[in-house]
């Protein structure tokens, strides 16, 4: 999100808005959704663009990250995850881990979508684990490159290993980056099939980096800006959810409230 | 560092294509006067030649794994294009050429946390 300003016009504005909202929420936390330093995820590149912007330790101490492809521009995005730290993004080598939000009641996941992630990867297998473990039942997922997406980039078909095992513990919402626009995506099977008890995707690639077009209508699709820098803000609770994308002048652009899904409340009562 | 990677039949014959557009690109650009995207175009077609020619097995560089990603973004753009034009079979030719592509990225970035860790 955050480079040389002339590729990356929007950083300091998000950054200021966020210092904004934690002024209201001083619980909130940051979820950093990958290539946050452009364009290789530098130590340089952190220390120059980042720092001054979402490094501010009023933000910094409360962000989380999963790491994107211009992070692995360095040796295994070792600058990347010396930057954040083993807690807040893991190591070059176990780069997904996961987090209970006690006081939401939710459990947060960060995955890794530029390493393998296929149904017999590591990381699967990891992630299988540790969803049939967690403590809380609403389940929030981050990782860089969408499944889905009507912007740069489209559709990927990596990701649906993934998706298929969160679809299958019950997850509800997942956050990606990568494309640089904001959408938000109707709960879906991960076949693409509307499902209101499947998982919801949200691409929020406004951080800062210069924003692209539409390039296709994407099915399920139910609200995307191509034109604001802004952040999501999520309130999560035990039995449902608020979203709120606020551009940078502090309108909220697209909002709404879902119940943490009926599946999840028939598994727990089993 | 360089990582051997095993690469499929699939994702060679991918970089195979993908090197013929870029070439074709390349020269285009050199047509119209842009040297610098034509000469980068020609070097990421060189790159994926070079992976196509090392066969089943190939050590893969930093600069090359970012060449392969930097050429599966431009045939992003040039399926994004087919696309627009209603060219659906292209389009979705080249999807799945792209696709295997970050497969390759994906692998590397891999096999590179594991030497690194």
């Amino acid at each position: 999100m955050c480079g040389p300003p002339r590729k990356n016009p929007g950083a300091a504005a998000t950054a200021a808005l966020a210092q904004r909202l934690i002024r209201d929420h001083p619980d909130a936390m940051i979820l950093a959704l990958g290539d946050n330093a452009y364009n290789s995820g530098r130590v340089d590149e952190y220390r120059e663009h980042y720092e001054p912007t979402w490094g501010h330790p009023d933000l910094l101490g409360r962000t989380w990250s999963c790491p994107g492809n211009h992070d692995y521009r360095t040796a295994a995005a070792a600058p990347y995850f010396a930057y954040f730290g083993e807690a807040r993004a893991g190591t070059p080598r176990r780069s997904y881990y996961s987090l209970p939000l006690a006081g939401a009641g939710w459990h947060l996941v960060s995955l890794n979508s530029e390493i393998e992630q296929d149904a017999h990867s590591t990381q699967l297998r990891w992630l299988r684990a540790d969803l049939a473990e967690r403590r809380f039942a609403p389940v929030l997922a981050i990782w860089h490159r969408p499944r889905w997406g009507s912007g740069a980039h489209r559709d990927s078909k990596k990701p649906r290993w993934l998706l298929n095992e969160l679809y299958e513990a019950r997850a509800e919402v997942v956050l990606n980056g990568h494309a640089h626009h904001y959408e938000r995506f109707a709960p879906q099977r991960p076949d693409q099939i509307p499902d209101p008890a499947g998982v919801r995707q949200f691409i929020v690639g406004t951080g800062g980096r210069r924003l692209h077009g539409r390039t296709k209508d994407t099915p399920n699709s139910e609200y995307a800006r191509f034109d604001q820098f802004g952040l999501l803000k999520l309130t999560l609770r035990p039995d449902a959810y608020r979203w709120e994308f606020i551009a940078v002048d502090d309108r909220v652009l697209d909002t709404g409230l879902q119940p943490v899904n009926q599946r999840e409340r028939e598994w727990i009562s089993l | 560092m360089d990582i051997t990677l095993t690469l499929s039949d699939d994702e060679r014959h991918a970089c195979r294509r993908a090197a013929a557009l870029l070439r074709a690109l390349s020269t285009g650009l050199a047509d119209i006067a842009t040297r610098h995207e034509s000469d980068t175009c020609a070097g990421y077609a060189a790159t994926l030649d070079r992976i196509v020619a090392s066969g089943e097995c190939c050590a893969v560089s930093p600069d090359g794994k970012i060449d392969v990603e930097q050429a599966s973004f431009i045939l992003e753009g040039i399926r994004d294009g087919l696309d627009n034009a209603d060219l659906d079979e292209g389009a979705d030719f080249i999807q799945r050429d792209i696709e295997r592509l970050n497969d390759i990225v994906f692998r590397y970035n891999s096999a590179a946390g594991k030497a690194v860790g």
